[in-house]
């Protein structure tokens, strides 16, 4: 995991030279920067050693926290990560409760009901799901639900919890759809194993025997692709954010790309980088632990 | 019926086997080409399958031939000539609903709309296809040789993997945008934005392929080939290769619908291109702040892009579920 870490860092670090523009320059806006005033500056961010230094000298920060001064902002990256994160976290929360709730509850339903009407709409409402762009998706609750009827906030966060339910939503539905048909095609190829007939032919209930035995064994892979996508969520859902104006992760990281602001963008993208390396971390130790057949290899 | 059918031809192939292997002839029990023909002629049988293809024919044909489409249209062909004042009675035009002078209606400069999303379908189709073959030209690659040959190479390449993987799609997107248009001073052309994508899409191709071609590498005819005398190259090429790339060619076409909706998220984020590029995203962040009074600047590209997205979705599901041994 260090080299990835390292690799990733060292590869943001060197992107964020490739956004154009001068972020000195635009720290005296419009008018012109007196030369002493400008190599104070330059040297100040260390922006005059060669670059390999001033990337040991940012990652030495890192390490101690210190994600350095969004030079536009004139404020603190950290202090800004600490504002953001706890919103994309919101969102990414309650998006996961909404795909676990009906994303398995459908995937489950529509592999005992196979070929069944039911198994048949959940076909077709997830492949829907998937097609429409989310930001199509996004607009359309927005309108409908927003400013036609009335029902949720069209955007911001001023109302608490409640402005989260509605981009949450826009959010799991197509993770939702994936989780359906995952948990579908994995629950219906499990049933179909020999052991299963065996616990049937012990005579076990159909509750404990899709319960205990079926799910078990089919969720693993689902249980994979839900933690990798909340990984994948706390590194900023950036379209919805965008969508609703929800100053999280990703809406911060696209206006600061847009502001050339360097040290937001390399800062928060480290951040994302961190969070899903640890993530991915987590899900392994958790493989392990739901599959005793990995233990033992 | 249809089942029976089936269940004919799977005998009939049975017995024509045993006749073969009867008669000695081994070169009939091949299963490499046997996979896909029969895949061939199951996937011509499901009506999604035809459902699928003609929607991408369409669009594929909206892309190569937009005047086709436009022909009929009544009003302007260009989707670029706009004026805010119609020339005959000299009103405003801008942001008219669907009518029957222009189809879908006209935007806030008064282009024609209906020309506008018909040729909005090149650059999507575009991205789609070429994005899907720099996917897939560097994911099998990658995979292939990491899978097949392992050691220091293959640890390597996962690192590299990795990296790429841990890296949030749009905002390496954006970066890298910039990086490569930095010679043309920030003109970003379709090209640019096909290999972006395809370039950070590739991971999870050569994680698939590298996976199949691991398993593909235990199976027993490779292990006869090799007692047989064969070089890694034509074990890898005529036993491991056709076994191991279904999978990955499955990936890959459900990914089309994806790279279609990458672009469309980028020009949508005003982060990929720009005026006056005709892209079905760009139509839609004009469309946002008029939802409610012009709702047909929203639709129209909204329908159309999930439509096309829907055709290569359903399409690589269908070749899926054909591939799939197990769904017999």
């Amino acid at each position: 995991m260090i080299p990835t870490f390292i690799g990733a860092t060292l590869l943001v670090f060197f992107a964020g030279f490739a956004l154009p523009g001068d972020p000195v320059a635009a720290l005296s806006g419009e008018r012109a920067m007196s030369p002493a005033i400008r190599e104070n500056l330059i040297h100040r961010y260390h922006l005059d050693e060669p670059v390999w230094k001033q990337y040991m000298l940012y990652m030495g920060d890192v390490v101690q926290g210190d994600l350095g001064e969004s030079v536009l902002r004139r404020r603190e990256v950290k202090e800004i990560f600490l504002e953001a994160f706890p919103r994309t976290a919101r969102l990414a929360g309650l998006a996961i409760i909404i795909e676990i709730i009906v994303g398995l509850g459908a995937g489950v339903m529509a592999a005992l009901r196979k070929d069944k009407f039911l198994d048949q709409l959940v076909l077709v409402s997830t492949t829907l799901a998937v097609s429409i762009p989310i930001f199509v998706l996004g607009f359309l609750a927005q309108s409908v639900f927003g400013l036609h009827w009335d029902i949720f906030p069209v955007g911001g966060i001023q109302d608490g919890w409640f402005s989260y339910m509605l981009p949450a939503i826009v959010l799991a539905t197509v993770s939702l759809a994936y989780v359906a048909r995952l948990t579908r095609a994995t629950l219906s190829e499990t049933l179909r194993e020999d052991y299963i007939r065996t616990a049937r032919a012990k005579g076990l209930s159909n509750a404990r025997v899709i319960g205990r035995h079926g799910l078990r064994n089919a969720l693993i892979p689902v249980i994979t692709f839900i933690g990798l996508d909340l990984a994948a969520l706390l590194g900023g859902a950036i379209i919805t954010e965008t969508v609703f104006n929800i100053p999280g992760m990703g809406l911060t990281i696209v206006r600061a790309i847009g502001a050339r602001d360097h040290a937001i963008v390399v800062g928060f993208t480290i951040a994302a980088v961190v969070i899903y390396l640890l993530a991915s971390l987590l899900i392994d130790l958790l493989y392990a632990v739901l599959d005793p057949r990995i233990r033992y290899e | 019926m249809e089942q029976q059918l089936r269940e004919d031809e799977r005998i009939e192939a049975a017995e024509a086997e045993l006749e073969a292997a009867a008669a000695g002839d081994i070169a009939a029990l091949e299963h490499e080409a046997g996979l896909f023909s029969d895949a061939w002629r199951e996937i011509r049988r499901r009506k999604l399958f035809w459902l699928a293809a003609f929607i991408i024919s369409v669009f594929s044909l909206m892309a190569v031939a937009p005047g086709l489409f436009t022909a009929p249209s009544p009003a302007t062909h260009d989707p670029r000539e706009c004026s805010l004042r119609n020339r005959e009675t000299g009103e405003f035009q801008d942001l008219l609903r669907p009518s029957g002078e222009h189809w879908f209606g006209t935007d806030i400069q008064g282009c024609d709309y209906y020309a506008r999303v018909i040729h909005g379908a090149r650059v999507s189709i575009i991205v789609g296809i070429g994005g899907t073959a720099i996917l897939l030209a560097l994911g099998l690659l990658v995979g292939g040789t990491s899978g097949f040959y392992g050691g220091w190479v293959d640890t390597i390449a996962q690192r590299v993997v990795d990296v790429l993987f841990a890296f949030p799609f749009i905002v390496a997107a954006i970066l890298f945008l910039n990086a490569i248009t930095v010679g043309t001073g920030g003109k970003r052309t379709v090209w640019h934005v096909v290999a972006v994508i395809g370039v950070f899409g590739w991971p999870t191709l050569s994680r698939i392929f590298r996976g199949a071609v691991l398993q593909a590498k235990e199976k027993e005819y490779v292990e006869a080939a090799r007692a047989l005398g064969a070089s890694n190259r034509r074990i890898l090429f005529r036993h491991v290769f056709p076994n191991a790339i279904a999978p990955a060619i499955v990936y890959a076409m459900i990914g089309i619908g994806s790279l279609i909706v990458a672009e469309a998220a980028l020009s949508y984020l005003g982060l990929g291109l720009q005026l006056p590029a005709i892209s079905w995203g760009l139509m839609i962040n004009n469309a946002q702040d008029r939802i409610l009074s012009s709702p047909h600047l929203l639709l129209f590209p909204g329908l159309f892009l999930s439509l096309m997205v829907l055709g290569f979705l359903l399409m690589g599901d269908v070749v899926r579920d054909a591939l799939d041994p197990r769904t017999r």
